[in-house]
């Protein structure tokens, strides 16, 4: 049997990380918001059922005053959208809280890993080609789109700080059509996220490594790109939808609802998908020294790859 | 008008009769582009003898509005008065505020590239905005501002019926309620619906 030398294993991560997970939904839904939650799970079984109005109970059987409400507004105002007003507040006050603590969280992994991994590499120009140009343009772009999307995120929510204006209309602008350009970019990494899944038969590693990764993932790998799969998902429909669903006058009342649900689904997806962002950069830039030059040019030293990634010269190109 | 006069819009329901004269009129007052409707009339329970009854909406001028709680980068004001206005040039195209109105009454034109919004649009109750009153900019930014004229908002100037009534919250009330207090005086053969109208 293969030693684990990871420090934890697969299966106890993926428990803790669904831990964590149905923790920050609950914290979420519940307690960081007063959205009535009971309304909140109703209307998503109306959304699996096909309704996405927001209407939970049948039309006929409200008052007609209610009936009226509902026509001209749209139905039941006070469940979700006053938590709009709370979560501006909430997510100008709290996410600074928030990457502080994950901010601290990577320091600690850094000070319990004894600084960075170093290598000893005394032929530097001995290098293999480890990422195909496809491959360089896939991750580089994630990166610098979510990097970007980030900034234009923020900017938003943040926008005391930026005090509106034309930058910040351009940055919001931005924010969608960006969005919108990733999806091909987000389509590729959610790809790439499941290549070394059991269900995945690779008939020609010549051809495959060519679009997916040399190398086998370790546990926290996977679990990384897994979690940034869930999370851009989310972002990713909940975004579209909001950007393609615009209500007009005569259209706000049917759609406003679904709108106002998926923006909570659109905050939540980016306050989590930040831990994953945040290891990114960690693992990227921080915790191994000369990994992000080799993702730049496509090429690392062979003495690197044989000390901390044997797997990958293994692997046929 | 009271030093703490609540400039409110009402819509007599029993007046209203959906001809949409006052979208019309807002929309030309204000040269507003396609897609963008300040105001706009619904009707509910279309076709149901005794419940069917419209009723025109815009920004309702909220006295703790939401729109303003929430917009990002703070642009909305509520003058003394009670109009609730914003600034355009500040404005992100967030859409915030379109999530907080209960109203619906925030508007976004869709011009930017690939449909993307621009700058938000709602009604000012004919007030202008926070340029130089009457001044071109204002007037390109926001339309009319009737308000500074001494004059009533277009689409209450509009309304044919009287059914959209503008002003200070009290008086507003008053003249609703001499409204109510007619009903069952007056004329006794009228046409069909004058009774609801003007009373008999």
């Amino acid at each position: 049997m293969e030693n684990n030398k990871s420090f934890i294993s697969e299966f106890k991560a993926y428990f803790i990380i669904g831990f964590l997970f149905v923790l920050l939904t609950y914290w979420y839904f519940w307690l960081a918001t007063i959205a009535d939650i009971d309304y909140v799970f109703k209307f998503m079984l109306q959304i699996l059922q096909g309704n996405f109005s927001g209407q939970v109970v049948p039309y006929e059987s409200l008052s007609h005053f209610d009936q009226g409400q509902v026509t001209l507004f749209g139905p039941q105002y006070d469940a979700i959208a006053p938590e709009v007003i709370r979560a501006f507040e909430e997510r100008q006050h709290l996410l600074p809280i928030v990457f502080a603590v994950e901010f601290c969280l990577f320091l600690s992994m850094f000070i319990i890993a004894k600084g960075r991994k170093k290598v000893v590499v005394n032929n530097p120009s001995d290098t293999v080609l480890v990422y195909s140009l496809f491959q360089r343009f896939v991750i580089l772009f994630n990166i610098i789109i979510v990097f970007y999307l980030f900034l234009t995120g923020f900017s938003i929510t943040f926008g005391n700080l930026t005090g509106g204006g034309e930058i910040a209309r351009f940055m919001r602008a931005t924010h969608e059509i960006v969005g919108l350009g990733w999806i091909p970019i987000w389509a590729m990494i959610t790809l790439i996220a499941f290549k070394d899944h059991r269900a995945f038969v690779r008939p020609s590693s010549k051809l495959w490594n060519k679009i997916f990764l040399r190398g086998k993932y370790k546990h926290m790998d996977r679990i990384n790109y897994y979690s940034f799969v869930v999370f851009s998902t989310m972002l990713v429909v909940s975004g579209f939808i909001i950007w393609y669903l615009h209500p007009d006058s005569s259209t706000h009342a049917e759609v406003i609802q679904i709108k106002r649900l998926l923006l909570f689904i659109h905050f939540m997806g980016s306050a989590i998908i930040s831990f994953f962002t945040f290891e990114t950069i960690y693992s990227y830039i921080v915790s191994v020294k000369g990994y992000l030059p080799g993702v730049i040019t496509g090429r690392l030293p062979k003495e690197y790859l044989e000390q901390l990634r044997p797997e990958v010269l293994e692997d046929e190109v | 008008m009271s030093i703490n006069a609540r400039m409110k819009f009402y819509c007599d329901e029993n007046r209203c009769i959906h001809c949409d004269g006052c979208t019309v009129a807002c929309s030309e007052a204000h040269e507003l582009p396609v897609g963008v409707n300040r105001r706009k009339v619904v009707t509910i329970n279309e076709g149901i003898q005794n419940l069917e009854y419209s009723l025109s909406v815009a920004c309702m001028h909220c006295t703790d509005a939401p729109c303003e709680q929430v917009c990002p980068v703070d642009v909305f004001y509520i003058r003394e008065d009670g109009i609730v206005l914003h600034d355009k040039d500040g404005c992100i195209g967030c859409g915030y505020c379109l999530y907080a109105c209960p109203f619906g009454a925030p508007q976004f034109p869709q011009d930017g590239a690939f449909g993307t919004k621009g700058v938000m649009d709602k009604c000012t109750m004919c007030a202008g905005g926070p340029e130089e009153t009457n001044s071109k900019e204002e007037r390109e930014l926001y339309g009319q501002n009737r308000i500074a004229e001494g004059k009533v908002p277009a689409c209450a100037a509009m309304c044919s019926t009287k059914a959209l009534l503008v002003g200070d919250a009290a008086s507003v009330s008053d003249i609703f309620r001499e409204r109510v207090l007619s009903v069952g005086h007056g004329v006794q053969s009228a046409p069909y619906g004058w009774d609801k109208a003007y009373g008999k």
